[in-house]
């Protein structure tokens, strides 16, 4: 992987949550040190309160490290930018105006071309299997379609780097499985750089060429690994969740998990 | 099936209502000018009214005269709270600014500072005009900032990571977001002014619906008052259904939030 161009790069990162009235400061993150490379697929793994969110938002410039630096393409990240698109858990679409124009929100507000915000609309909008609902409005979509409709929002700028916190967490099992294909399809099409924050060892497994595996209190990054079971997925139509070393891998990085929170 | 149930019942409690006094009225029990007036007699004070008038001004003319003070002071509210009320939700400083003066003045009985109000700029359609306003005014207020205050941080951070800057941000974020609380709070403004109304017209007023109960109170003329009161219920309510139509056409991703 040492031959790809090196994206973003975090260094002896911390974050501090200043605290409510008498109570003591929190630290969320704790020197956290991590390079991003093109094309990477990243998870950043952990349990609620490891402090993973922070870290994103770190990322996505949209929260204010207390010491570190953290660079992408060697400049500083001091605020958000288009290049960087964010997915939250929840799809905050806005219910005032249509799918469609969901979608066309980041060209229109950067002023972009018309001819082009419309090619590149209906080009995400067929790219996320929407095309016959581009114009009814968000809250008459299910959860699954509301979520790709987010993506199709942040995939129209097209960024550089592709920040998803925990996208999935809120959809039932089938349509969680329906939007991780989906996921690792756009991966394979244009290699954007992803990062992905998530609490299911699955997901990661499947879906990351990298995981990163957090633990809380203060959030710190215990290990990482680098994983393949997604391009195989992509490559051989066989499921690499029954193959031994994906079981042997689940295990140790559960174990891990484990480990840290009986050392609490 | 629910909805209509609901209208069905709602149809028959009103119904109750005027059969009880019609029958009364037919029954003699009630007379034209008794604590309670005949159902007659205040059919006949409504036509009266409508054709002849009281003192000088058709019904036509007192209800005119009413909303052009309230609708006026209405829409003055309309145009100040809305601008004040979504700076302040957004800016800490205005707010805090703001604040005391409308937490003061909103829970005050309009009457107590109705009589200062007419001292300050005399008895004439200004005093109460601006009467008005104050009522209308704290609720919508209130409820810009509130609507500004609840907006969740993803809607704007999703806004600002696609690439809007933060006037983008106001005009097609936060002021869709608000709109339909801000609908809401326009329409208790228009109730709580509406409520307002006849206090505003107790003092030196010579017409408007609301002068017109209380100088016929002062005459025993209880067939005007139930007139009177009744043409202020149902204008009351046609306003609402207005404001709630608008609301169904304007912001009709209400509730979707």
């Amino acid at each position: 992987m040492s031959y790809k161009d090196v994206q973003m790069t975090v260094r002896s990162l911390s974050l501090k949550y200043k605290g409510q009235g008498d109570s003591p400061d929190t630290l969320a993150l704790d020197n956290i040190n991590l390079t991003v490379h093109d094309g990477d697929f990243l998870c950043i793994l952990g349990p609620s309160g490891c402090g993973k969110s922070t870290l994103l938002n770190v990322m996505a410039g949209l929260l204010k490290q207390t010491e570190g630096t953290i660079e992408m393409r060697g400049k500083k990240i001091e605020g958000v930018d288009p290049s960087r698109a964010v997915v939250f858990q929840t799809p905050t679409l806005y219910p005032w105006t249509t799918v469609y124009n969901n979608i066309a929100f980041g060209p229109t507000v950067r002023g972009i071309d018309k001819k082009e915000i419309q090619e590149r609309t209906e080009k995400y909008l067929s790219l996320v299997g929407l095309k016959d609902f581009a114009n009814a409005k968000p809250y008459e979509l299910s959860g699954g379609m509301r979520q790709r409709v987010a993506l199709a929002r942040a995939l129209v700028n097209d960024p550089t780097m592709i920040l998803l916190d925990e996208p999935f967490g809120a959809l039932d099992a089938f349509t969680r499985n329906s939007m991780q294909d989906l996921i690792r399809k756009i991966w394979k099409a244009t290699k954007p750089t992803i990062i992905m924050i998530t609490h299911d060892v699955d997901e990661a497994l499947t879906l990351a060429t990298r995981i990163v595996a957090m633990s809380p209190s203060p959030g710190r990054i215990v290990q990482e690994f680098d994983v393949d079971f997604t391009m195989r997925m992509i490559d051989s139509q066989e499921d690499a969740r029954y193959t031994p070393e994906y079981v042997e891998l689940r295990k140790t990085i559960l174990g891990l998990m484990h480990l840290e929170r009986e050392s609490l | 099936m629910k909805k209509r149930k609901s209208l069905l019942i709602s149809c028959c409690s009103v119904g109750i209502i005027l059969g009880i006094w019609t029958a009364a009225s037919v029954g003699g029990v009630l007379t034209s000018t008794g604590l309670v007036p005949s159902i007659q007699s205040v059919i006949k004070a409504l036509v009266d009214l409508t054709g002849n008038g009281y003192k000088g001004s058709t019904l036509l003319e007192h209800l005119g005269a009413s909303f052009f003070r309230l609708l006026t002071a209405f829409a003055l509210a309309i145009c100040t709270a809305v601008p004040f009320g979504l700076l302040s939700g957004q800016n800490d400083k205005v707010r805090a600014a703001m604040e005391p003066i409308v937490e003061f003045v909103r829970p005050l009985p309009p009457l107590a500072y109705y009589t200062v109000l007419v001292l300050w700029m005399g008895i004439g359609n200004g005093s109460k005009i601006c009467l008005l306003y104050i009522a209308c005014f704290t609720p919508i207020y209130v409820a810009c900032v509130a609507a500004v205050t609840k907006i969740p941080a993803s809607y704007t951070d999703v806004a600002a990571t696609l690439g809007a800057n933060s006037k983008q941000i106001f005009w097609k974020v936060i002021l869709p977001y608000a709109a339909p609380d801000i609908f809401t709070g326009v329409r208790t403004a228009f109730g709580h002014g509406y409520s307002t109304l006849v206090a505003a017209e107790m003092v030196a007023a010579a017409a408007g619906v609301g002068w017109m109960v209380l100088d016929a109170a002062n005459w025993g003329r209880t067939d005007v008052i139930f007139a009177g009161i009744f043409v202020m219920g149902v204008t009351g309510i046609l306003f609402d259904q207005l404001l709630r139509l608008a609301e169904r056409k304007l912001v009709p991703w209400k509730g979707k939030l």
